[in-house]
């Protein structure tokens, strides 16, 4: 079931390192940009729904306080918001789920085209659907000096600045993501201390990982990363009107309340 | 984070999240696999079997399937501090740090040389099973295949993109990096052991070339572009050679240029060697196919070919006994007959076909009937990747399984 997606992956990985001058980089980069742009009517709904969510948090805190006492009217009047500023709770969700697998066979394709010892391309038999495609095997795995198969630590030292690269681009990535507003009372909220906490053990933990992981994968980190960051860029802020639908709900009788102490949601898409 | 439903849950939830992700990154890389699969090979008159697998080697009685007991001259068996027998099971000498996938080779009967993955090369004592020189000597790349050895030359392919040729002298009594006699650059490694006809060296490569080489001076005598990924060594016959690829061909190579003579198409690709017997080529493809081709003055004709296996076949068949013996990574060894490659039938009608604990990569042996070893029928030696069935011994003639030796 899962080779339903994995062999094709390795086979358009394949045919793009043959038509892009049985170059394994630039195939990695224009795979990882085909496989984003067929998805990216899924990661846009799911930005979408994180600015919008975002944009309504101010609101969310003011129904938590008004109903901190009764979970059940806070849920409902919670589920009536979203739906009256068009939104799916689940948007944000549902999108990245089917990401996943995707994302999976991708990291896997590229691990498959780029074996390196007999187990490895054991595990690349019979996922190429295009019979013409086995000549190109073995693929031509150097770059710059760089063997793509194996970790930086064993490359050459210039391949070191690859984990240094990953580290940036995830940070970036991340402070490009939509931030949760501060609370009206300027206390630490919890989602607010989780997302920043995120924002810096993401970026740890794959640099650490691209420490021990091929040289190739660590180009596509950057490579995702960067169409990520520019992703995020390009995701159009949620429309007025539909901020404008949310506060008629939360005040219930379509007045907006302003308040001093409640700043709006900090503009996002900007790198701090 | 921010787009689940409950905010009073999300710390938690993202904390999962966040661990869920790293193990999954981990998980999309694999755990390690190994780098290739055991090196076998039968040693002695005692054919006793030998395994490289990993970080440990060992000398395999062919009678019981266990290790072999190692003896003084009162030929006694010698026993540890603790009265246990001592058997001929060397594990790496650097704390598991080496790694072994190509089968020792013998230099006379006291001394055999083991070339490791680890780039290392070690001299065995092979009466005492132990290594002789536990630092080793250091060579220019991989290895996961056995050298060939010639008189005092010793010729390696390595991974890393050439092949070269050793004094054994220098292998044997060296220290620190060893400098070769004389090295043949590619531009892809070189994954199996070359063939030595009549001092001439064919080494196959990853870069679909088979390279003809003078043994003694490493100069290149011609070229034959295959096609493919060349994964295995020629086998040769009558002034010709004939090796498979991973371009789903079978070639006819002629030994004084290079030509290719005759070629046949597989439906998939063909990793292991073939084996000749009467005149007949028998070889195995990735999809699970065994093919009969007839060696004839018109080239490679196909005799039959089957399809006993759900998976691919790597491992180079068995011909014997009338029988054509394939075993194949669905974990299934098979009988076919050689004369037309439909199954041999067990005593109750049934395919007669035995399933083993893991995938069959490693080519298989066979073991004489002997006396005086107590061994009545042929054997066939079969390699798993499942560590508990390291080694299975099944009898040729019925398919009986005669033991295991798992670690």
């Amino acid at each position: 079931m899962w080779d339903l997606i994995l062999n094709p992956f390795v086979t358009l990985m394949t045919l793009l390192y043959s038509w892009l001058g049985q170059n394994m980089v630039l195939a990695i980069i224009a795979f990882t940009l085909l496989i984003r742009l067929a998805t990216y009517p899924l990661t846009a709904q799911q930005q979408r729904s994180m600015r919008a969510q975002q944009e309504l948090a101010p609101k969310l805190r003011k129904l938590q306080e008004k109903y901190k006492n009764d979970r059940e009217k806070l849920a409902q009047e919670q589920m009536a918001m979203y739906r009256e500023a068009g939104i799916n709770p689940l948007g944000g969700c549902l999108p990245l789920l089917i990401q996943f697998p995707i994302l999976i066979a991708l990291y896997q394709a590229i691990i498959y085209a780029l074996a390196n010892t007999p187990t490895q391309l054991l595990g690349l038999s019979g996922r190429l659907l295009i019979p013409g495609l086995d000549h190109l095997i073995p693929l031509n795995n150097m770059w710059l000096g760089m063997d793509l198969t194996l970790p930086p630590t064993t490359n050459p030292i210039w391949a070191m600045a690859l984990p240094l690269l990953v580290l940036v681009t995830t940070w970036l990535q991340y402070k490009m993501m939509p931030q949760p507003a501060p609370n009206p009372d300027s206390k630490p909220d919890q989602a607010q201390a989780m997302t920043q906490s995120m924002g810096t053990i993401m970026p740890l933990m794959f640099g650490w990982f691209s420490l021990s992981f091929s040289v190739g994968l660590s180009i596509y980190f950057v490579v995702s990363n960067i169409i990520g960051i520019i992703q995020y860029r390009l995701t159009p802020k949620p429309a007025p009107a539909t901020l404008s639908a949310a506060d008629e709900s939360e005040n219930g009788k379509g007045k907006r309340v302003e308040s001093k102490s409640e700043p709006k949601a900090k503009p996002t898409g900007k790198v701090k | 984070m921010k787009m689940c439903l409950f905010p009073a849950r999300r710390h938690w939830m993202g904390v999962a999240l966040l661990l869920f992700v790293g193990l999954l990154t981990a998980a999309c890389t694999g755990a390690p696999l190994s780098p290739s699969w055991a090196g076998l090979s039968v040693v002695g008159d005692g054919q006793n079997i030998l395994i490289a697998f990993n970080e440990r080697l060992v000398l395999i009685n062919p009678t019981n399937g266990r290790p072999v007991e190692l003896r003084n001259e009162d030929n006694q068996v010698r026993v540890d501090e603790q009265g246990n027998p001592r058997t001929w099971n060397i594990p790496a000498p650097d704390n598991n740090q080496t790694k072994f996938y190509a089968a020792p080779v013998s230099l006379d009967a006291e001394t055999m040389l083991v070339l490791t993955y680890t780039r290392k090369a070690f001299v065995i004592d092979a009466r005492n099973g132990r290594i002789d020189n536990p630092s080793g000597v250091d060579l220019a790349g991989h290895v996961i295949s056995p050298p060939v050895i010639d008189g005092d030359r010793v010729y390696v392919g390595f991974t890393e993109r050439n092949f070269a040729a050793y004094s054994l002298q220098s292998l044997a009594e060296g220290t620190g990096v060893v400098t070769p006699l004389w090295t043949f650059e590619t531009d892809h490694g070189v994954w199996a052991s070359a063939l030595l006809v009549e001092g001439v060296l064919y080494v196959p490569c990853m870069n679909h070339n088979l390279y003809a080489l003078d043994a003694e001076t490493g100069t290149l005598l011609w070229t034959a572009d295959l096609q493919g990924a060349i994964t295995s060594t020629p086998v040769y016959l009558d002034g010709r050679l004939y090796i498979g690829t991973l371009n789903r061909r079978v070639y006819e190579v002629s030994v004084e240029d290079g030509i290719i003579l005759s070629e046949f198409t597989t439906q998939d690709w063909v990793w292991g060697a073939p084996v000749i017997a009467a005149g007949v080529l028998y070889i195995g493809d990735m999809a699970g196919n065994v093919y009969a081709l007839e060696i004839s003055a018109d080239g490679l004709v196909q005799r039959w070919s089957a399809r006993p296996a759900t998976m691919g076949i790597r491992a180079t068949p068995v011909v014997a006994d009338g029988y054509v013996i394939v075993a194949a990574r669905d974990t299934w060894v098979y009988w076919l007959n050689s004369s037309d490659g439909s199954p041999v039938l067990d005593s109750d009608g049934n395919p007669l076909k035995r399933q083993v604990g893991g995938e069959v990569l490693a080519d298989m042996l066979v073991i004489r009937p002997s006396e005086t070893l107590d061994i009545p029928q042929p054997l066939l030696i079969v390699s798993t990747m499942n560590n508990a069935e390291l080694l299975v011994a099944f009898g040729i003639e019925n398919g009986q399984r005669q033991w295991v030796y798992g670690r």
